[in-house]
């Protein structure tokens, strides 16, 4: 009962979403620790395919870099449960873990899982080829929440919340080989694709540190509000990160590591995130309303309807973008006005009609998440003027339908030439 | 209002001339069709018939001082989008003139050569919301000439015909809050043409 009471106070701060490469399912798993189960949500149809059982109170998630196997951390009956991605079911008895696993993740080779065990202070290692535990258990920090792995497999990073900081560790020796001081109840984490950077949400003091993984140093903390969850695009230029207090995501610019754009509103609670591999979509689990918003990436506008999931979704595994979303690509030109004296710079947008079922009503068009104009479903062209030179624009077109329903069914980008 | 401005101008230089009665001086009414060798003045434009007015006063034998105010206006499409666009020009020049072979009051011809320093007055109009509607600004340059003077004997009326080179180019450079590039104005251009005159 006390761990009950303590994990549902975690449920509602901590992150448990894993950015798992995956290549080829465009299914989302959601953990839902509500009711112990695994919603397997088909983001083309937006509709839950398939609920699996697992333990009790899973609250963390992990695939296979060959997306064969999903690992499930239940952190009430301390066991990983095993789910065959292929055919989705559970297989094999529960793996017993220590007290209250929360994090896990994978490593590159998807030869081992690591499990952080929140209460017990350790994290186990579990061989994929046995789904047994194996020698030898890691002892970390105070209460370690999540764990993520560096892409070249070397190192892993485990937040302790109750002693704020982080453990790091070296995956050839499974020691401890480091530990950095952060900000207050260290939770969450990511670790950008190019390995040189870990992003940290810390709960209590509102921040999200960087640390530089060459150095294992603390770079800076950037404010931000109430941070439950992170994660980072395939290209590593934005993070987003939840926030749980207003229900909204923000988005950060890797480069300047500031928050930058609007917030974008999503559901009640939002407490896990995960981006597609294609760097498309973001998911996020909303715990208080039981629902999964989706995000598009270019518009950083949600999309769709809130999709139903089980009770307290927390946890996220995301692949491929839906199809349907991706063709067809959006065509467009860069032409150029001239007068005696000027020059005004100006792209030229085309889309073929979109998806006859969806029973668009109207269209709107996005330049770099900010709508620039409403038009009717029959035209498909536009043109956008009084442009910058030598700028990336990214448009999308949405479609809405009779029911306020919305869809981007087409998008894509240009970089203007810098000519004058 | 093209015609009475040039006349109004004309009547001013008359009165000039005739207050510098003590030394000789021509005037003249000139018509030329204006050759733009800048690439966009000349594909959105083309060319087209400049009117001007040119005093000229004897300063040293046949050393002359002149000055010249001219209009060009013209209306055109923009490049690509075809937006109307309008044009308007005002070239002043002041320099020195030589004539050769001049012969007080005897049937000659006398041609001239001429090399003297302008500024143009632009004002471009433009019909496209997305460029900048209208713009003036003042450009500075310079224009060689040379002609021949036809006058016949004990006639005060004399027959000009002449070629000319200007260089000019202006710097617009107000984008009035449009996001446009803003590019220097290329008006330079050759002058082919007659002009009708008064020897005082």
């Amino acid at each position: 009962m006390r761990i009950l009471k303590l994990l549902s106070l975690f449920v509602f701060a901590l992150h448990f979403s894993l950015s798992v490469g995956l290549q080829a399912t465009s299914n989302v798993f959601v953990a839902n620790s509500g009711d112990n189960t695994v919603s397997v949500v088909d983001v083309t149809t937006h509709a839950v395919v398939n609920t699996i059982p697992v333990g009790d109170m899973p609250l963390g998630m992990a695939m296979t870099p060959d997306e064969s196997l999903l690992y499930v951390t239940n952190a009430v009956d301390n066991t990983v449960s095993v789910i065959d991605v292929a055919n989705q079911v559970v297989i094999g008895a529960p793996i017993p873990m220590g007290i209250n696993p929360l994090g896990v993740a994978v490593t590159p080779d998807g030869g081992r899982v690591y499990v952080v065990n929140h209460l017990s202070n350790n994290v186990f290692i579990i061989d994929v080829s046995t789904n047994t535990v194996i020698a030898p258990i890691i002892t970390v920090g105070s209460t370690p929440t999540e764990i993520a792995i560096t892409p070249d497999g070397a190192k892993a990073y485990v937040t302790n919340s109750g002693s704020n900081d982080v453990s790091v560790i070296d995956l050839l020796t499974n020691t401890v080989v480091n530990t950095i001081n952060v900000s207050n109840t260290p939770s969450a984490l990511a670790i950008t694709p190019d390995g040189t950077k870990a992003y940290i949400t810390n709960q209590a003091s509102n921040t999200l540190s960087v640390i530089d993984t060459a150095t294992d140093i603390l770079i800076l903390d950037i404010p931000v509000n109430s941070p439950t969850d992170i994660a980072i695009t395939p290209d590593g230029t934005k993070v987003y990160v939840t926030d749980g207090g207003n229900q909204v995501v923000l988005v950060i610019d890797t480069l300047t590591n500031t928050v930058i754009g609007s917030p974008i509103p999503v559901g009640i609670d939002p407490i896990g995130i995960a981006i597609d591999s294609l760097g498309k979509f973001a998911y996020v689990a909303n715990s208080g309303d039981n629902t999964l918003s989706v995000i598009d990436l270019v518009s950083n506008l949600v999309i769709g309807s809130p999709i139903a999931v089980g009770i307290s979704p927390t946890a996220l595994v995301a692949g491929l973008p839906s199809p349907i979303f991706l063709d067809p690509p959006l065509r467009i030109i860069t032409a150029f006005n001239q007068d005696l004296y000027q020059t005004e710079l100006y792209n030229i947008l085309s889309w073929d009609a979109p998806p006859a079922g969806f029973g668009a009503v109207r269209c709107f068009i996005l330049r770099d998440g900010v709508q620039i104009a409403t038009i009717p479903t029959s035209v498909l062209t536009f043109e956008d003027h009084n442009l910058k030179r030598h700028r990336l624009y990214q448009y999308a077109i949405i479609a809405q339908n009779a029911s306020g329903e919305t869809l981007i069914f087409s998008t894509g980008s240009i970089k203007t030439l810098n000519k004058k | 209002m093209r015609i009475r401005s040039l006349s109004l101008i004309a009547g001013v230089v008359c009165c000039l001339a005739s207050s510098l009665s003590a030394l000789e001086c021509f005037v003249e009414a000139r018509t030329a069709y204006f050759l733009p060798t800048g690439h966009r003045l000349k594909k959105i434009y083309g060319g087209g018939a400049l009117y001007g007015v040119e005093l000229d006063v004897q300063a040293y034998k046949q050393l002359y001082g002149w000055a010249n105010l001219g209009y060009f206006g013209r209306s055109g499409r923009t490049l690509l989008d075809r937006d109307r666009t309008w044009l308007n020009m005002v070239p002043m020049s002041v320099g020195f003139k030589f004539i050769y072979n001049q012969h007080e009051w005897a049937p000659a011809w006398s041609p001239y050569v001429a090399v003297g320093a302008e500024a143009t007055y632009l004002n471009v109009h433009s019909r496209s919301k997305f460029l900048v509607h209208s713009e003036s600004d003042w450009g500075f340059g310079g224009v060689f000439k040379g002609g021949v003077m036809i006058h016949p004997a004990t006639s005060h009326w004399l027959l000009d015909v002449y070629a000319e080179y200007s260089h000019m180019k202006v710097d617009m450079d107000r984008s009035h809050g449009k996001r446009v590039s803003i590019h220097r104005a290329d008006l330079s251009g050759y002058l082919f043409g007659g002009a009708l005159g008064y020897r005082f």
